[in-house]
């Protein structure tokens, strides 16, 4: 075996990477609801989402429709 | 993490087969070194495996063994050495690791409790992928048993993709729970449950002209007939003139506030239905009251005089008692002395007579007294209610036309909040009588209004309205967000699917790296260019609704292509397999903790897989830090030859001393034990011939020979003949002569003076139909080794050798001598022919 100097480790991204460079590309899409990943980047793609992440991102999407429900009305 | 961590050392001390402590270092200078352990059965190797299980296990025990005893498993208490307590000794496995210049470690005490996880044992598994420890008979499992879906499960594990699954898992929650809601009409149906209810069931739909049309004729007509609403709106001229004539009513008096004060009235004073009977309400209780307080006092009062002649009416009791026992004789008062003759009573009986007349007084006074305080309480609970009722009525009262009806109620109010208990009762007369009168003008009003609009009033239709108008907006809203959420929806499957096929991509990537590499062991494990059929892991199709599932499929033939491996590998291959399977996964994905521990794992295999695997190791593992232990005799010399010994320790347990624990040998085939089985008559052909091989490995390392590449389907294993062959090749290129061994060459030394390959089978026969005799290996034994100490320094005896490459003669590796042979001075112990 080599010395511990020699060891080569191999590089390959990471989960926490991945999911950075998905939500970048997502961003980057022009049909992209920004609103709606702004939610899905807070509670769901996420490294470490906590054990309501559904149930929040769920709240917040049914706040988000109902503020877009307000703005139609009163538009 | 930029350095890997390797262990350094462990020690078992009371853990299985292990009484005392050992321990195992498995570091030379910065190099980790890996370890082999051989021995039979039964001597304690596994033990070794059993520490590092236990070590890195989250309930501290083994798997095989569980937790407790129980359905068959022998539970914690086998994991301590059946005489640690007896001996005094305190189980425990301890580790030490290297992480770049970091040395780490820990110790975990054996118990029949689960002891906390060490923080060095956390710290390695944080940087592994899998487990590292391969058992043989467990490795099955993988191939035959697990579902796609636990295989996919494992092997995102293996792949450190758990987090990635996790949001693949929440993303497809959250996209059935966001469609569910889209789709819900509940809180619609809620709201159209309100409008039945409001409408008392005559509209069961939203249908804004029949709720007009409900409104106009079933609340609005009850008001005015003329009055009509076209729409619900705020800004509608209907309800507008609605809300003006509520605002009028407002400042009326309506047919509740009316009601309200009969009620109160009602609460002071209710005229009787009927004549004979009486009145109810406060003022007629507080007066009954009354009346029962000063009837109370006088008898209290009576009574009071009678009992203040009871002076002594202790000396009454006392006197009682002792005139009642008839036991006690009595003739004279016990006091004086006075004949009972001669008292004015004149007996004995007429004196107790008298005694029960005084004291039965005394209890009528106590009644008395009890009886007043209890109307002296009635009166005053009548008082307070009356009180606030009073003030009821007269609160209400205030502001309306009626205030100045009630000035004798008024009056009667002030009376009797300075009353106090012992006073006259204040005049109620003239307040009831005012009573009387509102009550009856109050009721006239009341029927005078119900028969005019009945119940219904201009708040309470503008209250109906308004509900109807909100119930509106709330439908409006229901439907706005509703088909929000549906767009919201169709995104969220978007940015879904993007983020799954990212996810789905970089798990293909590592699944294809992974395939590769068990393709790549597969083969290699298989050997001699047997063709191994190719093995594919395969995750679903983009349109397979179930992508959480992996399948392990092999194409077997031209016309079994894509089938489960089971069905058509033998044993060993499916073995085989699930080796090739974990060691890829450790090789690709465990790179911060590059180590296998590997427990028989080569019982399956004939001789040709286990000199594979050796092979195997030495070319794809050579990176990695082995423990591997094996009661396989042949794979362990065979690992031996092919890994090089300045990163290896090979370690035999010789036996297994019940006081002790295992005994170790560090490894190499002993001159005593060959001397010894040839002296007892015994066959020890195969240990010489490992002697020589270990010898010539050893010559040929130090002498800084070369060999022929070999073909493919034998790369590491070296021949003994190809080694002899090489080291007279390179003994005639440098000039040295090798000496004659006298007596009768044996092929061997014939070989190596030659240079031919020697055709050795398992016996020293000039025959090879024939079978070795004892005298044969004996002799060969002897020439063997005389020739082989011709190879040491001649200046310090030394038989180590090294050749830098500058150098065409190798030097002792401890003095630089250059080396050459002594004159051979012939001195065999015995001759062949007299072991012949």
């Amino acid at each position: 075996m080599q010395s511990h100097d020699e060891f080569p480790l191999k590089r390959r991204a990471t989960p926490a990477e991945l999911i950075v460079s998905t939500t970048v590309s997502l961003r980057e899409g022009k049909q992209t609801d920004v609103a709606l990943l702004d939610i899905l980047s807070e509670r769901i793609l996420t490294v470490n989402p906590t054990n309501t992440a559904v149930a929040d991102a769920l709240t917040d999407i049914e706040e988000l429709a109902s503020r877009r429900a307000e703005g139609a009305e009163n538009g | 993490m930029d350095k890997p961590i390797t262990i350094e050392a462990f020690r078992l001390t009371g853990f299985r087969a292990f009484l005392r402590a050992q321990e195992f270092q498995l570091r030379r200078g910065d190099k980790p070194l890996s370890l082999a352990v051989f021995a039979p059965n039964a001597k304690g190797k596994s033990s070794l495996v059993d520490a590092f299980e236990f070590y890195f296990s989250e309930k501290a025990t083994l798997q095989r063994l569980g937790e407790r005893a129980a359905e068959g498993k022998a539970g914690r208490a086998a994991l301590e050495h059946v005489d640690a307590q007896g001996k005094g000794v305190n189980p425990s496995v301890q580790f030490w690791f290297r992480e770049g210049s970091e040395r780490f470690g820990g110790s975990r005490n054996v118990s029949q409790t689960v002891t906390p996880l060490p923080s060095a044992a956390a710290r390695v598994l944080a940087n592994c992928a899998l487990p590292f420890v391969i058992r043989g008979y467990e490795l099955r499992r993988f191939v035959e048993e697990e579902t796609s879906e636990h295989r996919y499960k494992e092997i995102v594990a293996w792949l450190g993709l758990q987090r990635l699954l996790t949001i693949q898992q929440n993303l497809r929650a959250l996209r059935r729970q966001v469609k569910q809601r889209a789709e819900d009409s509940t809180t619609r149906q809620e709201r159209l449950r309100d409008l039945v209810g409001v409408t008392g069931n005559a509209v069961t739909e939203w249908d804004e002209a029949n709720i007009c049309a409900w409104l106009n004729s079933s609340v609005i007509s009850k008001l005015d007939k003329a009055l009509t609403l076209t729409s619900l709106s705020e800004d509608e001229a209907g309800y507008q003139a609605l809300k003006e004539r509520k605002a009028v009513e407002d400042e009326e008096i309506g047919i509740a506030s009316l009601k309200r004060f009969l009620t109160q009235i009602e609460d002071l004073y209710k005229q009787p239905p009927s004549d004979g009977e009486a009145a109810t309400g406060a003022i007629p209780d507080f007066g009954s009251a009354f009346t029962d307080f000063g009837t109370a006092a006088s008898r209290e009062s009576v009574e009071r005089v009678k009992a203040s002649q009871t002076v002594f009416s202790s000396l009454w009791a006392a006197a009682k008692s002792v005139f009642e026992d008839t036991q006690i004789p009595l003739e004279a008062c016990p006091v004086c002395d006075t004949q009972f003759s001669a008292t004015p009573h004149g007996s004995r009986d007429a004196i107790q007579l008298t005694l029960d007349a005084k004291l039965h007084g005394l209890a009528d006074y106590q009644a008395a007294d009890a009886g007043l305080d209890s109307a002296r309480q009635a009166l005053s609970r009548a008082s307070r209610v009356l009180t606030g009722f009073l003030e009821n009525l007269t609160s209400s009262l205030q502001g309306t036309g009626y205030a100045d009806k009630i000035s004798s109620v008024t009056a009667y109010q002030q009376a009797l909040a300075t009353w106090k208990t012992g006073d006259p009762a204040p005049d109620s007369a003239a307040a009831v009588g005012e009573l009387i009168v509102l009550h009856r003008n109050i009721s006239e009003e009341v029927r005078r209004m119900e028969e005019g609009q009945g119940e219904a009033t201009y708040a309470g239709a503008v209250r109906t309205v308004d509900s109807l108008i909100k119930l509106k907006r709330d439908l409006r809203r229901i439907e706005l967000t509703k088909a929000q959420l549906f767009r919201l929806n169709v995104q969220l499957n978007e940015q879904s699917h993007v983020i799954n096929t990212a996810f789905v991509s970089h798990t293909q990537t590592l699944v294809g790296e992974l395939k590769d590499k068990v393709n790549e062991l597969y083969r290699a494990i298989q050997g001699d260019g047997t063709e191994a059929p190719p093995i594919r892991l395969e995750l679903p199709g983009e349109e397979d609704t179930n992508q959480q599932r992996l399948q392990l499929v092999i194409d077997f033939a031209r016309n079994r292509k894509g089938v489960v491996p089971t069905g058509y590998l033998s044993d060993s291959q499916i073995h085989a397999l699930a080796l090739s399977l974990r060691l890829a996964a450790i090789h690709l994905f465990n790179g911060g903790v590059p180590v296998i521990v590997l427990d028989d794992v080569v019982t399956s295999y004939d001789a040709d897989h286990r000199k594979s695997i050796a092979a195997m190791l030495a070319m794809h593992f050579s990176n990695h830090q082995v423990v591997l232990v094996t009661h396989d005799e042949r794979f362990f010399m065979l690992l031996k030859d092919h890994q090089p010994q300045n990163t290896w320790r090979f370690r035999r347990i010789t036996e297994l001393k019940p006081d002790f624990g295992p005994a170790f040998l560090d490894y190499r085939t002993r001159d005593e034990d060959i001397q010894t089985k040839l002296d007892s008559g015994q066959s020890a052909a195969n240990d010489i011939r490992q002697a020589e091989e270990e010898w010539l490995l050893d010559i040929c390392r130090g002498f800084g020979v070369k060999v022929v590449i070999r073909p493919i389907e034998h790369p590491y294993k070296y021949e003994r003949g190809e080694l002899a062959s090489a080291l007279a090749a390179f003994l005639r290129s440098a000039h040295i002569v090798p000496p004659q061994v006298p007596g009768i060459a044996n092929p061997f030394l014939v070989s190596l003076q030659t240079g031919d390959l020697e055709n050795f089978g398992s016996h020293f026969s000039d025959n090879p139909s024939e079978g070795a005799s004892s005298g044969d290996e004996k002799a060969r034994w002897r020439e063997f080794t005389y020739f082989r100490d011709q190879f040491a320094c001649k200046k310090c005896g030394k038989k180590r050798f090294v050749r830098p490459d500058q150098l065409k003669v190798p030097v002792c590796d401890k003095c630089n001598e250059p080396f050459s042979f002594e004159p051979l001075t012939p001195e065999l112990p015995e001759a062949r022919s007299e072991a012949a």
